[in-house]
């Protein structure tokens, strides 16, 4: 049987991170501070540096300079598994992250390291208001290849979502996919949050949304992927056997990454809801802590 | 003191909210007979916004709620419709597309994914009849029945085998669909022709021989072209024993078939818009008859006499008789009370704190003219109340002397004609509005069961959040349950706007632009009707008539979102200019949205806007906006001079 560890690391900063020897960084695009930040780290050890990007309309990937189906991304891939591979997950999208580590998982890579960094303040939508400027435009539910599920069959029997700072999100998620109120929902909320009295800015702009719904309600430190793996397992056990269950990582990034990875080692059972949003730039702002996330298969 | 409410049963607003079987909670709306689907022979294509109890119908008419546990007693002929509601998974459609495959064979792929769904429907349908009260079908039939014609397509012929094979079969689809370069493609039924083989067989098992599947396939726009081509394909063919059927909020704009041929209205389906099955005064009943039965529903009283007339469809004759629809609307304006615009007129001249603002509005307005008048001796007591509402507004029009005011104030106080007839009714109401504004959430004026009609504007959904508001503070303050007061009716007005406007974050894509619009647009009306001399009261409209350009794409896309979503509401004008008609589109903006802004919910006055200006509105940043709002308060300013002739 594979298990799956994570072993975290924090850093009060960037520059005490150092990359294994000879590594492959993955990264995203800087939207803010933090972003920035992570690009700006000491790449001297790396061998490479390479830009992923999902295209959600085309189902596209582009890793470097080549582009593909994301469907048949695993030769592109194959050139940089013998090497140590980072995932700068600050500036990673979620579908780049996923689709990226199912990849490198699905080749045999054992060990990889996945970079994040917390902000000092996300950007309100007005100063002292309740909302946040965290989207441009939401694009909508669409699938990333081999984490599609179907959502009318009654073999997708639960579903999880983690909830961020956007509440409507998951409402539209809701409205939009309106058989999601016939299955087994979990909704997870960040707690402890990143500082606290942050999760109070998820719990409530979510509060009216949740107020009729019969939905289990649960919480998960919204900076530790291995307890939100632990979590999505936990799930998957209350699955009768061959169903199916869906997770919605619309909360933060290191609940994505448990995401990601819980996806790409439960291919068959699990996909993925995913609305894709263009993200504002400077939507967050200041640094603060950096975790170094260590995974090992064995 | 209250019975006690179910709030859960009043929560559910949406139709999503309730499990599949809806018997008893359904009410049948006056339509339902005009519709047909029961005994249709070819195709519906029902069209309807949200909120307008689509969802609703379709669930009703699905098998679940038609062959429900809670219905004792179905006639025999209710298996001459056995109706399956198929709401599609638009994410999972949309990752069949693209990926390295052909359109023509994604088209077949999907057209196997359709008959794949839908013949595991049919086979649980007749499951659920089994073990339903229907008699003339039971468990023991159900297995010991064949379909022989799946073995054709090498599919297992008991149906709890095939049952079970279909649903085996549809996960292999679906992890097929998820992982296309690793997983093998499972053998799949080949679409119609298997659909047409099963029912015959299932036709031939005694007392099936009647049997019919109307399929209603929900939210159809959303599906790609071609996936819409193979659908439409299934409407034009559709006949006894199988009728697809499709519903959606917007007509959809495909018309082509996988073949040569297109489909159209009337040829090969019924055009149904929901909106347009009901008269206004069939409206108003049926949301009344909706609210008064759920709130029977939520106070312990579930077999009311009126819970048993509004789902009973044999009644709807007797709904529609003219003693019943007094009683009803006489039973829901009994709760939702209001008052003459001239009685809140009274009301607010009672009010100490009005008393003061009118003061002093009045002392500013006539302190920029030369006169000996005071403000005191325009609010004599015995001049109307309605009358001295609309003073601030006369008196600050540059044209209106505070004398000639006076004057007609006096005249009008006798009870003699003069201009203050036309002003108060052109005036009253905006001036009310302003009266009121500093109170920020409560205006009377957005009280009584016609008022909250008028600003649902045909929408169910919005109506029951409305008043389910009502019903919610009124129980929070303690008053008495027969009858809602005014306040508090005011106040649910503004707390209903205010959690629809965040709502429309969700409506697709453009969700949060369509969200900042609202607010903009509606800031802009509530900055006109605040202008001191309110020279055009109530405007809520626009009409786009100018500006260098045409709508680009982008633009006329966020209208039609913004259409589709009902957040503006279209009137098309046609206005005859020499020998060529030019027509001109007035848009509204939702008056569910008026409280929130303390502007009219009438259907009033229009600003007139250029592209440039819409283009702001919409998508323009925020100093833009505020160079636009400022341009515009201006410019109606200028206007207030110019337009006295008008006598507003």
């Amino acid at each position: 049987m594979t298990n799956i560890k994570i072993f975290t690391n924090k850093f009060s900063s960037v520059q005490d991170v150092s990359l294994p020897e000879n590594c492959i960084l993955f990264h995203g695009v800087s939207l803010d501070d933090r972003g920035e930040n992570a690009l700006s780290l000491d790449d001297t050890k790396a061998s490479a540096k390479l830009k992923i990007t999902y295209y959600h309309e085309t189902m596209r990937l582009s890793i470097g300079g080549d582009e593909i189906d994301a469907d048949n991304c695993d030769p592109l891939l194959s050139q940089y598994i013998n090497l140590p591979i980072v995932f700068e997950a600050t500036t990673l999208g979620l579908a780049e992250l996923y689709c990226a580590i199912r990849s490198v998982i699905k080749l045999g890579v054992k060990k990889f390291d996945v970079l994040y960094g917390e902000p000092a303040g996300y950007t309100q939508e007005r100063p002292g208001g309740d909302s946040f400027a965290l989207s441009n435009k939401i694009v909508g539910y669409r699938p990333i290849p081999n984490a599609v599920v179907d959502l009318s069959s009654d073999n997708v029997e639960a579903g999880v979502f983690f909830l961020g700072y956007e509440p409507e999100r998951l409402e539209r998620a809701l409205e939009e996919y309106q058989m999601i109120s016939s299955k087994e929902v979990k909704v997870v909320f960040g707690v402890p949050a990143f500082k606290p009295g942050w999760e109070l800015n998820s719990i409530v702009p979510h509060l009216s949304s949740l107020n009729d719904k019969s939905f289990e309600i649960a919480y998960c430190a919204a900076n530790d992927p291995s307890a939100a793996y632990e979590l999505l397992e936990k799930t998957k056990h209350s699955l009768s056997a061959e169903s199916q269950m869906f997770v919605a990582p619309i909360g933060t990034k290191p609940c994505g990454v448990a995401t990601a990875l819980f996806a790409s080692m439960n291919q068959n059972q699990v996909g993925i809801l995913y609305d894709h949003p263009d993200k504002k730039l400077k939507r967050s702002s200041g640094l603060g802590t950096w975790h170094k996330f260590t995974v090992v298969i064995s | 003191m209250q019975t006690i409410i179910d709030h859960s049963i009043l929560a559910k607003t949406r139709a999503e909210e309730h499990p599949a079987d809806v018997w008893g909670k359904f009410f049948v709306p006056p339509y339902f007979n005009t519709l047909g689907l029961k005994t249709a022979t070819k195709s519906t294509y029902l069209v309807g916004k949200r909120g307008c109890g689509k969802t609703m119908l379709l669930k009703y008419l699905d098998y679940h709620s038609l062959f429900s546990r809670n219905r004792t007693a179905i006639p025999k002929e209710e298996i001459e419709h056995i109706g399956i509601y198929w709401r599609v998974d638009t994410q999972f459609c949309n990752s069949m597309k693209l990926r390295g495959v052909e359109e023509a064979e994604w088209s077949n792929t999907f057209n196997c994914y359709f008959s794949l769904a839908i013949a595991g429907e049919i086979i649980r349908s007749l499951k659920y009849i089994a073990s339903s009260s229907y008699s003339e079908f039971t468990s023991a039939q159900f297995d010991n029945m064949t379909l022989p014609s799946a073995e054709d397509y090498s599919f297992p012929t008991d149906p709890n085998d095939l049952e079970s094979h279909l649903e085996k079969t549809r996960k292999a689809f679906s992890l097929w669909i998820s992982n296309l370069s690793a997983a093998a493609r499972p053998l799949l039924p080949p679409g119609k022709d298997f659909l047409d083989s099963l029912i015959n067989d299932i036709k031939k098992i005694p007392g099936l021989d009647k049997i019919c599947f109307y399929i209603y396939v929900d939210e159809v726009e959303n599906l790609i072209s071609y996936q819409r081509r193979v659908l439409n394909t299934y409407l034009r063919h559709s006949q006894k024993p199988l009728i697809v059927s499709f519903t959606s909020k917007e007509l959809s704009d495909e018309n082509g078939t996988t073949g040569k041929e297109s489909i159209s209205a009337t040829n090969d389906y019924n055009l149904c818009y929901i909106d347009n099955l009901m008269t206004e005064t069939e409206r108003s009943c049926f949301f009344a008859e909706v609210f008064l039965g759920n709130l029977d529903i939520a106070g312990g009283n579930p077999d009311s006499l009126l819970l048993k007339l509004v789902r009973d469809p044999s009644s709807l004759e007797a709904r529609q008789e003219k003693a019943h629809r007094e009683d009803i609307l006489n039973r829901v304006k009994l709760k939702f009370p209001t008052k003459e615009h001239k009685q809140f007129a009274v009301d607010a001249m009672e009010t100490p704190r009005i008393q003061n603002i009118l003061r002093e509005r009045i002392s500013k307005a006539i302190s920029k003219k030369t006169t000996k008048l005071t403000a005191e001796e325009f609010l004599k007591g015995e001049f109307p109340a309605e009358a001295k509402a609309v003073l601030p507004a006369l008196l600050s029009r540059a044209n209106n002397r505070p004398e000639f005011v006076y004057t007609e104030l006096e005249k009008y106080s006798k009870g003699k004609p003069g201009k203050f007839d036309n002003w108060i009714h052109n005036n009253l109401f905006g001036s009310l509005l302003e009266l009121y504004r500093p109170y920020r959430t409560y205006c009377p004026l957005y009280s009584g069961f016609d008022t909250f009609f008028s600003m649902s504007n045909r929408n169910l959904r919005h109506f029951l959040i409305l008043s389910y508001k009502v019903l919610e503070m009124s129980e929070l303050e303690d008053e008495p349950e027969d009858c809602f007061s005014i306040e508090i009716q005011a106040r649910a007005a503004y707390e209903a706007a205010d959690q629809l406007i965040r709502e429309i974050k969700t409506f697709g894509e453009f969700g949060e632009q369509l969200r900042s619009f609202v607010l903009r647009l509606g800031n802009v009306f509530k900055t006109l009707q605040t202008a001191p001399s309110m020279s055009e009261p109530e405007q809520n409209q626009f009409t786009i008539n100018s500006g260098a350009r045409s709508l680009s794409p982008e633009e006329s896309l966020f209208i039609s979102e913004a259409q589709k979503y009902a957040i503006l509401i279209e009137k098309l004008e046609t206005k005859a200019k020499n020998t060529a008609s030019t027509d001109i589109t007035d848009f509204q903006l939702n008056p569910i949205y008026s409280p929130y802004f303390m502007i009219s919910y009438r259907r009033k006055r229009k600003i007139e806007l250029s592209v440039e200006d819409f283009h702001t509105l919409a998508m323009g940043t925020e100093d833009q906006y505020s160079d636009l709002a400022s341009s515009v308060y201006r410019k109606s300013e200028l206007q207030a001079g110019s337009q006295l002739g008008l006598e507003l």
